[in-house]
């Protein structure tokens, strides 16, 4: 009884296989869809990397700015409330009212019944 | 110089649809191949996976780390598909390949003289064996592909693949024994 394929054999069956693909084919309109809708979102895509990955000094000084703000609200948040507040539960707190203004409808702390309003 | 597959997807990542074109045109028929002998020949379906899969691709490049092997990650993802799918249809896996015994002279009865016959005698083998095997026979046979890179895409152990691989050959080098001889053209 025969235990292994020899080389004539495998090739038999690789050759087979190779002809058997070139038989089946994929349905052509797949890759002009794919493309489409790859080409129609690039454009959304490639704002969002130039902007956040920009080299133009100005736009990197608008997010440096914007970063020490968040960092300075906190800051000033976490004096006003409270010195036993460290840094991580002011940022949670912050965000729980960031949430809760965005959420509900009930008078938040800066006065606005209805957030969407903003 | 041909770009390698890993540098392509670097572009794509970037968004680059060229480098789209390129992975695609390299890959599709390939993964459509592979489900479609995983899916009993069902064309139609083979294609909405490879559309499924490379509409995954273009909407998270990112999801591909370009340290790996391009075409190890890809096969995985599309074994995971073929597997989701055989759970779709409850497909049972569990059971195992027909016994050796049933593949001697299993193809005494006709005369295969051509490639044709040869394929067809070829995938009444074939159809003996469980999903898992099947998938096995495609990689080895028509990827072309080592033990570690299939172990990897299976994700079974290599001593397990080659085990696997050792009850393969036996029973494709006994159902096919009548054709060793055979001019292939």
């Amino acid at each position: 009884m025969k235990n292994n394929l020899d080389d004539s054999l495998e090739n038999k069956i690789r050759l087979s296989l190779k002809k058997e693909a070139s038989d089946v084919q994929i349905r052509a309109s797949i890759k002009e869809n794919l493309l489409q809708k790859l080409e129609k979102d690039a454009p959304k895509r490639g704002k969002v990397m130039s902007f956040v990955w920009s080299k133009n000094p100005i736009v990197r000084l608008g997010l440096a700015a914007s970063l020490a703000a968040i960092l300075f609200s906190v800051s000033v948040n976490e004096n006003r409330d409270s010195k036993r507040f460290g840094f991580i539960e002011a940022l949670a707190d912050s965000t729980l009212v960031f949430e809760d203004t965005l959420n509900t409808k009930h008078d938040s702390i800066i006065g606005i019944s209805d957030p969407w309003a903003l | 110089m041909k770009a390698n597959d890993e540098d392509i997807m670097i572009e794509l990542q970037a968004g680059s649809s060229q480098a789209f074109s390129k992975i695609y045109d390299r890959y599709a028929n390939r993964l459509h191949h592979f489900f479609w002998r995983g899916l009993n020949k069902d064309a139609e379906l083979s294609s909405d996976l490879v559309h499924d899969l490379f509409l995954k691709i273009i909407e998270k490049p990112e999801v591909f780390d370009p340290k790996r092997k391009f075409k190890t990650w890809v096969f995985s993802v599309a074994n995971n598909m073929l597997i989701n799918e055989y759970k779709r249809r409850s497909v049972r896996s569990n059971g195992s390949d027909a016994p050796l015994d049933q593949f001697i002279g299993s193809n005494g009865h006709y005369r295969y003289h051509d490639q044709d016959r040869f394929i067809e005698a070829l995938n009444a083998l074939i159809v003996r064996f469980k999903p898992e095997t099947q998938t096995l026979f495609f990689l080895r046979f028509r990827e072309e592909m080592a033990v570690p890179e299939i172990s990897e895409i299976m994700n079974v152990k290599e001593g397990t693949i080659k085990s696997r691989l050792h009850h393969l050959t036996k029973k494709l080098a006994v159902g096919l024994d009548e054709f060793k001889d055979l001019n292939h053209n």
